[in-house]
């Protein structure tokens, strides 16, 4: 949210942050959305009818292809929401915050794909759902700490401590990205290492594996840009709000004298 | 400037959605639900400790875990939060914007 002076309202001149804020085109952000939406679909189409099925797992292996793709999404995300809070930190600024804030609600959304594919996953594979290894249980902690940025940012609403504090709290984020990235080899654990352990051997499973993390990650940039403006609309609604209730009072303080 | 506290004006639909999958997260991760999941001992499809995940294929068929309906499910998992987030935002980039056209229009007015 904007933080506004109060000083607008008692006839001084409005900021000159109260013009509204540039938000970027909505038909660029339709383009977008919609080229991200068809490249899920090709690649989806892909992974359904060409990809073979995997020969030990079966079909439930296609999980993997999505999963993956959620996965960097998430982690992506994250790291950026991080990079925008240590920004925001350091020196406030409504654009960076409002980034901040929507690539960490992405990152919450693949952070919950991740978290429910995995164990539909790991019931066939590992059979089980859940286990405490270090990868799944990082993942969960970092969605947690997500989780808490957002309901911190929402009820602080235009407190700048509850800002600095959310900011704090999202700053951790990047490293625990680091250790997500590195748990397997640093402490083990049952979680597949594909790219690190060898790649993909099928070229059909290879163009449905990069295809899939190129549709994800373009449908999060999609989704990162549609909440950036939703928030900074929001920003806008609240600066004009600002200025007809400015302009009411000068005019009733005119009518009074 | 610093606000008080507003529990009125804070709506947490998407964030009460997101608490209630990490509690599933969390209950499906649970002790006792780990304990159904387990099959039984010397299975080849147990949760292996630290180790290569096993792959004796013969048993592993015959617990007969429908890999196809997991998938679908995991599909439509991850498509609807992603869809639902799309369908929410675009929804409220719409009202905002009518809301921001109307504002505008007040202000043109009043000037």
């Amino acid at each position: 949210m904007l933080t506004v002076s109060p000083s607008s309202a008692t006839g001084a001149p409005l900021p000159s942050s109260a013009a509204p804020p540039a938000v970027g085109s909505v038909r660029n952000l339709n383009l977008a959305l919609g080229f991200s939406t068809a490249l899920v679909v090709g690649v989806l189409a892909w992974v359904m009818f060409v990809t073979p099925a995997d020969t030990n797992l079966g079909i439930v292996q296609k999980i993997f292809y999505f999963h993956v793709g959620t996965a960097f999404g998430m982690l992506l995300c994250l790291v950026g929401a991080s990079a925008c809070a240590a920004i925001d930190l350091m020196s406030p600024s409504e654009p960076i915050d409002a980034a901040g804030r929507a690539l960490t609600e992405v990152g919450l959304v693949c952070a919950l794909a991740v978290l429910t594919s995995g164990p539909l996953w790991a019931r066939k594979s590992w059979g089980t759902w859940w286990t405490w290894e270090p990868r799944l249980t990082l993942t969960l902690l970092v969605s947690l700490v997500a989780l808490a940025v957002m309901i911190l940012r929402d009820i602080a609403g235009d407190s700048a401590q509850g800002r600095k504090i959310a900011n704090s709290l999202a700053v951790l984020a990047a490293p625990m990205a680091y250790l997500i990235h590195i748990a397997v080899q640093k402490w083990g654990g049952t979680h597949p290492q594909v790219l690190q352990g060898g790649g993909i051997s099928s070229s059909d499973m290879r163009i449905a594996f990069w295809g899939s993390v190129a549709a994800v990650l373009a449908m999060c940039f999609s989704l990162a840009a549609l909440r950036y403006r939703t928030l900074r609309s929001e920003g806008q609604i609240q600066l004009l709000r600002l200025e007809l209730s400015a302009r009411e009072l000068r005019r009733n303080r005119k009518e009074a004298a | 400037m610093a606000q008080p506290y507003q529990p009125g004006k804070v709506r947490l639909p998407v964030q009460f959605a997101a608490s209630a999958a990490l509690v599933w997260q969390l209950l499906a991760a649970s002790p006792a639900a780990a304990d159904v999941a387990l099959p039984a001992e010397g299975s080849a499809v147990a949760a292996p400790a630290g180790g290569e995940t096993p792959r004796d294929l013969s048993k592993y068929k015959e617990e007969s875990v429908p890999g196809g309906d997991l998938m679908i499910l995991a599909y439509l998992v991850m498509w609807g939060l992603l869809g639902g987030f799309a369908v929410r935002m675009a929804l409220r980039q719409g009202k905002l914007e009518r809301e921001i056209a109307s504002l505008q229009d007040r202000l043109d007015r009043g000037a």
